[in-house]
């Protein structure tokens, strides 16, 4: 893969060089993965091939705002990455603080993952050019969110973006992460820490609407302290090949954590999530709701994992897939999974893969309404609990709107499973 | 192809360079096909098996059934409709339009 004498060449303080030089050596360890082991399942790794990309930091100017036109107009902080570099830091409003390599942000890389979660999250811990840490203080309450914009438009090139965020006990905000892209084939592993500091408020969206021939492999680990509350949104709309591989430790007693997933697959692109509900603490909740369509030859992959340590009594935890096939030759797959170590707790899982109903199309068309707008609505419908869920509502407004767009232009031919 | 067709192909290989009776694999634009051949006759159907992904070009093709069958888990897949024959595969696998001209053999694009 990545040859770990890249590491040399980076900044930051010289206990960070120490980690990344471990870091890229495990990672160097392990080798590429295969798509023969479970967490790979599904998945086209095994076409990876990283010597088509070359490892740089060339920066650049800042992307389309796509799905969060608007959102940065009374934003508490703008942070741009582009390939590779920080481009642009504005930090608008008390109780926020922005670090990156130069200030700070050397301490906080790694406070949630010190290593992996995966062997690209290992790279990404050797190769971030650029992380960036966003703080905020105990007991702030900072109304508007915190954006990270995150762009890739340089033909070939790979990247690891790094954001830290460390929500301060008791306090509550919301970060919104935006990756976009070009059009050229692009390698973009990203990983994001959220720790979530005792009975603090974290609301964190990501929206990925990345070009058709760009490979993401995205990484977030969450820490969410005593009665805290983690709420996180997904948003997947592009990409040749999308992974998010999205854990949540509860570590805290009572706290509470959120996952809501909505996904849109067209072309020939793959998006696959991960997904990791870790209680390790008792009296901890965890809901999980992703809901996703896939078009054309699009593939969708959802395994997830609720796992009960054996200390944590008293926990409630769920997990529902549900994916739409709007395509005969798109596919879908869908795997829960539970590993239950305690004998008090509530735990549920479930999953669908399936054309749009045809007793719902049916009732549509008996009130008068024409098929293809009957099923456009029952599109519309699938995915509004879950843009309701979303902790934004601008952007779970401007997801709405795309996908009526994207329901309007589909084809709903015979649909088969 | 016909003049005024304005479907999109791409050229997988020539005649005969995939031996009777066995399956290629080729990435064209995206799509991962396994292009079969039975006698003179070329099967076009995507090339992840639909139950674990695994190359169905690495696996046997069935004339008389005109199927292909998974290396892996051993579902085989009509080459004419994609649908699996039988378990442990229960989707089907997308089939794309072969157009034969000359010696070349070609894919339509959808």
């Amino acid at each position: 893969m990545f040859s770990p004498d890249l590491v040399d060449a980076l900044g930051g303080s010289d206990a960070l060089a120490k980690r990344r030089r471990a870091a890229a050596e495990r990672a160097a360890a392990a080798g590429q993965p295969s798509f023969t082991e479970e967490v790979w399942r599904y998945t086209p790794i095994d076409d990876l091939d990283t010597s088509q990309y070359r490892f740089e930091s060339p920066g650049g100017s800042a992307g389309p705002a796509g799905l969060v036109a608007g959102v940065d107009d009374d934003a508490a902080a703008v942070i741009r990455i582009t390939n590779g570099a920080v481009t642009d830091v504005a930090v608008r409003a008390d109780g926020v603080s922005v670090t990156t390599l130069d200030d700070g942000a050397d301490d906080l890389v790694g406070v949630v993952a010190p290593e992996g979660p995966d062997v690209f999250g290992d790279w990404n811990l050797a190769l971030s050019a650029a992380p960036i840490a966003v703080s905020i203080e105990p007991k702030a309450v900072v109304a508007a969110p915190v954006v990270v914009h995150v762009h890739t438009d340089v033909d070939g090139l790979a990247w690891f973006p790094r954001l830290v965020v460390v929500a301060g006990r008791m306090s509550q905000a919301t970060v919104i992460e935006h990756h976009t892209g070009g059009d050229a084939p692009a390698l973009i592993c990203p990983l994001t820490e959220l720790s979530v500091g005792d009975g603090a408020h974290l609301g964190h969206v990501t929206v990925q609407e990345l070009g058709n021939a760009a490979w993401q492999i995205a990484n977030l680990c969450s820490d969410v302290g005593r009665d805290a509350n983690l709420r996180i949104g997904h948003v997947a709309m592009g990409g040749d090949y999308a992974r998010a591989r999205i854990g949540t430790d509860m570590t805290g007693r009572g706290g509470h954590s959120e996952i809501d997933a909505v996904y849109f697959g067209r072309g020939t692109s793959t998006l696959d999530f991960r997904t990791f509900q870790t209680h390790v603490a008792p009296h901890t909740t965890s809901d999980l709701l992703f809901k996703g369509a896939v078009d054309d030859y699009a593939r969708a992959v959802y395994t997830g994992l609720i796992r009960i340590e054996a200390d944590a009594s008293h926990v409630m935890a769920d997990q529902t897939n549900r994916n739409l096939k709007l395509s005969p030759n798109a596919w879908a797959e869908s795997v829960p999974n539970l590993e239950i170590e305690n004998s008090d707790v509530q735990c549920s899982h479930a999953s669908s893969i399936g054309p749009v109903d045809a007793d719902q199309r049916f009732y549509l068309e008996s009130r008068g309404v024409p098929t293809d707008v009957a099923e456009a609505l029952v599109v519309r419908g699938f995915f509004d609990e879950v843009l309701d869920a979303l902790p934004s509502e601008q952007i779970s407004a401007s997801v709405r709107q795309r996908i009526d767009e994207l329901v309007s232009d589909a084809d709903f031919a015979a649909v088969v499973r | 192809m016909s003049a005024g067709d304005e479907a999109r192909t791409a050229v997988l290989c020539q005649r005969g360079d995939v031996p009777d009776g066995e399956a290629q694999r080729f990435d064209v634009d995206g799509h991962r096909i396994a292009l079969a051949r039975i006698g003179d006759d070329y099967y076009a159907i995507g090339d992840r098996c639909s139950h674990q992904n695994y190359s169905l070009a690495d696996g046997w093709v069935w004339p008389d059934e005109c199927a292909l069958e998974c290396p892996q888990h051993s579902s085989s897949f009509d080459l004419r409709t994609g649908k699996p024959n039988c378990f442990p595969a229960t989707q089907p696998v997308p089939v794309y339009e072969i157009r034969v001209s000359g010696d070349d053999v070609s894919v339509v694009l959808p």
